[in-house]
């Protein structure tokens, strides 16, 4: 299974998109926004899927998530990190972290009990809109060839509106 | 503990909260939860159907969490959520789940949408667990949606005579067909041996192709015997996917 040093390097390994599903924009699907992704490390070593779902009624319900690929049965797919919206405005979670936009994270010890659940959960401000989690969720991720794909978020970022290129 | 029921009462109480999250829309607040830690969504408005019902829905919010990881894209997938839907008598529209309920039966509407919303995002706890007909399920899936200019044809008999003997998939190429098999256990290991060994006999023009589920956690007899007869072994359904098109996009050229 893997360790938090392993989980590190893999969300912050330089990587790049080979295949997008559609290859621009999003695509409905019921009631939801889609889009999902294949990406490769620059090592060529890792394989991982990410995926940007968002509500099409509630707009500040959205995710984005970065999944590892193991080739090693035993390690199977991984959740690796998870930005995501606001699901509501009140919560009974203790952290509050329902109601407010934020990061869940996958970590050793959960591995360890056999949860393949991102619970770790912190709350977050680096982002307010799906946009601005893509920008924030790209250079986190170290992804290097988004402009390609994202045409739309190049122009925000060159804006400042949906933070700075990691580049 | 003596006073059981009323510690249980107490404990029970002021733990539904309402907030408006659009207009007519209310968002139920409960304490119960996905395993990641994020609540469950559950939603109530006037059913449009009856201004005497209640509507519980999830806003489509469920299917949206399952496909994560999960799609629910195949007959058998397909078959399971629908009998979920049926089994907790709760409705899908436009990947919309919901549940009408009258006034008097909220709660215990409530308490049986939420099951059914766990249950259906529990769904792709399936994909990583032990059930192995999901392999080959994928592999169909794939093989249809990424494969289909080679005009792959399903469950083929290349030898009249020999009816016993199926090819998964057969795939067209410029020179000779892909005849590719599923192995998902060493039974299936051994069906694929003998079928390449008995078309090879047969001086069928085809190249074998193989996708293992794992070819890791095959036993190293049946690999050996495969590996002895097939053109070309794929280690897992995601080395597969990951260059399956290429790979024989270049040999069949």
């Amino acid at each position: 299974m893997l360790n938090d040093r392993e989980i590190k390097e893999l969300i912050a390994c330089p990587k790049s998109i080979e295949r997008s599903e559609p290859k621009h924009g999003m695509q409905t699907d019921g009631r939801f926004n889609r889009r999902s992704m294949e990406l490769k490390s620059a090592d060529q070593k890792h394989s991982f899927t990410m995926f940007i779902r968002q509500s099409t009624e509630l707009i500040e319900d959205f995710s984005i998530g970065l999944v590892y690929k193991s080739l090693d049965k035993e390690k199977g797919s991984v959740n690796l990190i998870r930005f995501n919206g606001s699901h509501g405005e009140v919560d009974w979670s203790k952290d509050g972290h329902y109601s407010a936009f934020h990061i869940h994270r996958v970590s050793e010890s959960l591995l360890n009990q056999g949860n393949r659940e991102p619970k770790e959960i912190e709350l977050t401000h680096r982002y307010s809109t799906l946009e601005s989690a893509l920008a924030e969720f790209f250079k986190e991720i170290k992804l290097e060839n988004w402009q390609a794909y994202f045409p739309e978020l190049k122009q925000m970022t060159l804006l400042g509106v949906a933070g700075e290129s990691h580049e | 503990m003596n006073n059981l029921v009323e510690v249980v009462k107490h404990a029970f109480e002021g733990q539904v909260n309402l907030h408006e999250r659009r207009k007519g829309i209310w968002q139920l607040i409960l304490p119960v939860f996905h395993e990641d830690g994020d609540m469950i969504d559950i939603y109530v408005r006037v059913s449009p159907d009856s201004g005497n019902l209640i509507r519980i829905t999830d806003l489509g919010l469920s299917l949206m969490r399952l496909s994560y990881n999960f799609e629910i894209n195949t007959p058998p997938r397909e078959k399971i959520f629908e009998t979920l839907l049926i089994q907790n008598a709760v409705m899908e529209h436009e990947g919309e789940l919901y549940l009408d309920s009258a006034p008097e039966l909220l709660f215990q509407s409530v308490m049986q949408f939420v099951g059914l919303v766990q249950k259906v995002c529990n769904m792709r706890l399936w994909q990583r667990d032990t059930v192995k007909s999901l392999f080959y399920e994928d592999l169909e899936v794939f093989v249809f949606d990424k494969l289909s200019m080679f005009q792959p044809r399903q469950n083929v008999v290349p030898l009249p005579d020999y009816p016993v003997l199926e090819v998964d998939y057969v795939l067209e190429a410029k020179n000779k067909p892909f005849f590719l098999y599923g192995v998902g256990s060493q039974d299936r290991a051994k069906t694929a041996a003998i079928a390449l060994l008995e078309f090879q006999k047969a001086s069928l023009a085809f190249m074998g192709v193989i996708v293992y589920e794992s070819m890791e956690s095959m036993p190293k007899k049946a690999a050996t015997y495969l590996t002895k007869n097939a053109d070309k072994q794929f280690t897992s359904l995601d080395d597969f996917r990951s260059s399956g098109v290429q790979t024989l996009s270049r040999l069949a050229a």
